[in-house]
């Protein structure tokens, strides 16, 4: 059965505790430990506390690996999403072209070729078809 | 174009709106603005990524207490650790992004055209053949129901975003709360181990009291730099319960967003975030 997230964790806490407890051992027994005795201690608790960090590293690739496919799920979302607020820009763009085009026909009543040309760019924009 | 051409458009454009009239009695304006208070709020939370950093030089920071001959180890550790760094922050990205999408769509600004339509009516005001009380009514009735047609779609969007989006936005929160408290967190208690261990090991080698005190110093000073980032750790588990929290109500309530409970349940959320992260931001 393969590992997951939550007992990786717990692992880790496992191996950080074991070193607590040899650490704890040396600095009580510091007196009656040999110098040689002391530094083997240390050693397992470097060792101890390692593996901890490993297992975190583990843990944490587990958790990222658990939550992958809700991440893929979300990113449609939010893919929808823009596009739906896409669409609500759009009416807005739709009465700006509307606008303009009252515009334009008041200057081609008008026979007016100056206003006409200005409408003509005021459409265009609106409709996105010239920079603004 | 005469002027009766110019009659006929605005009978058209009379038309169409009378069109949006019709759709526009069965929908009611809604003001969402609580909850794209909590969406950019939930955003801003997750652009901080500083604890993310922090696990990645985890194993360097360790070099400072361990042997040399554990390096190699470490070394290792931090390239494992970078390798996951691109994925932490994709998390934070999708709840970012998400909660942007969110709070752009609950915008009231997205579905307001008074300005566009204000243009309008002063154009068709200008027109000649057109009746200047009757296009101001026509501008205002327009105003009105243009608002409540794609306030009312965009309201529907909102439900489907929120009720598309809860289970998945839920399993990554919590994800990320793990990770977070006993991952972010276990690396803490581990620092602490390697900070009492070094320093009492040098403490307890040493003859000089000088020397002693120095390293006493130096340990509280490490302790107390740990401390604080322990503390916010703390509170962005807290920040990350309470915007999955948010998002559950938005969820439970997605049929009735615009309920006077719900958005003032919402606004004590965005209140209680806001604390939150002003908290992260002074530690």
């Amino acid at each position: 059965m393969a590992l997951t997230a939550q007992e990786a964790f717990n692992l880790s806490k496992q191996f950080r505790d074991f070193a607590i407890a040899l650490g704890n051992y040396r600095f009580a027994n510091w007196q009656s430990l040999t110098p040689t005795q002391r530094r083997d201690i240390e050693d397992e608790e470097w060792s101890l506390i390692n593996a901890s960090s490993d297992m975190i590293t583990k843990a944490v690739g587990l958790a990222l690996e658990e939550s992958e496919a809700s991440v893929r799920s979300i990113k449609k979302s939010v893919s929808k999403a823009k596009k739906a607020i896409k669409k609500l820009e759009k009416v807005k763009g739709i009465i700006e072209v509307a606008s303009a085009m009252v515009g334009l026909g008041a200057a081609i009543v008008s026979k007016d070729p100056g206003s006409i040309a200005k409408n003509t760019k005021l459409v265009l924009k609106a409709a996105n078809v010239l920079p603004a | 174009m005469t002027h009766q051409h110019v009659s006929v458009s605005f009978m058209k454009l009379k038309v169409f709106f009378s069109g949006l009239f019709l759709l526009g009695l069965t929908q009611g304006c809604v003001d969402l603005k609580a909850i794209q208070d909590f969406a950019n709020i939930s955003a801003e939370s997750a652009e901080y990524t500083a604890l993310v950093d922090n696990y990645v030089e985890f194993p360097n920071r360790q070099k400072r207490y361990q042997p040399a001959d554990r390096h190699p180890q470490l070394d290792a550790m931090a390239q494992d650790r970078i390798t996951q760094k691109a994925d932490l922050l994709l998390r934070h990205d999708i709840i970012e992004e998400y909660m942007e999408a969110l709070g752009k769509l609950a915008a009231d600004e997205i579905v307001d055209q008074s300005e566009e339509l204000s243009q309008l009516t002063t154009n068709l005001q200008n027109q000649a053949g057109t009746n200047p009380a009757e296009t101001e009514a026509f501008g205002k009735i327009a105003g009105t129901l243009t608002k409540a047609v794609s306030d009312g779609w965009r309201k529907r969007q909102l439900q489907e975003l929120i009720e598309q989006s809860n289970d998945p936005l839920q399993i990554i929160v919590k994800s990320l709360k793990h990770i977070v408290l006993d991952g972010f967190g276990g690396d803490d208690q581990n620092e602490q181990f390697a900070i009492q261990s070094y320093y009492q090991t040098k403490i307890a080698q040493s003859n000089d009291p000088a020397g002693i005190a120095a390293l006493k110093e130096w340990q509280e000073l490490r302790t107390a730099a740990l401390a604080d980032h322990m503390q916010t750790i703390q509170t962005y588990a807290a920040l990350l319960d309470e915007i999955s929290e948010g998002h559950q109500k938005l969820f439970d309530a997605r049929k009735d967003l615009g309920t006077e409970q719900i958005l003032q349940q919402i606004q004590q959320s965005v209140k209680e975030l806001k604390d939150l992260l002003d908290t992260i931001k002074k530690i």
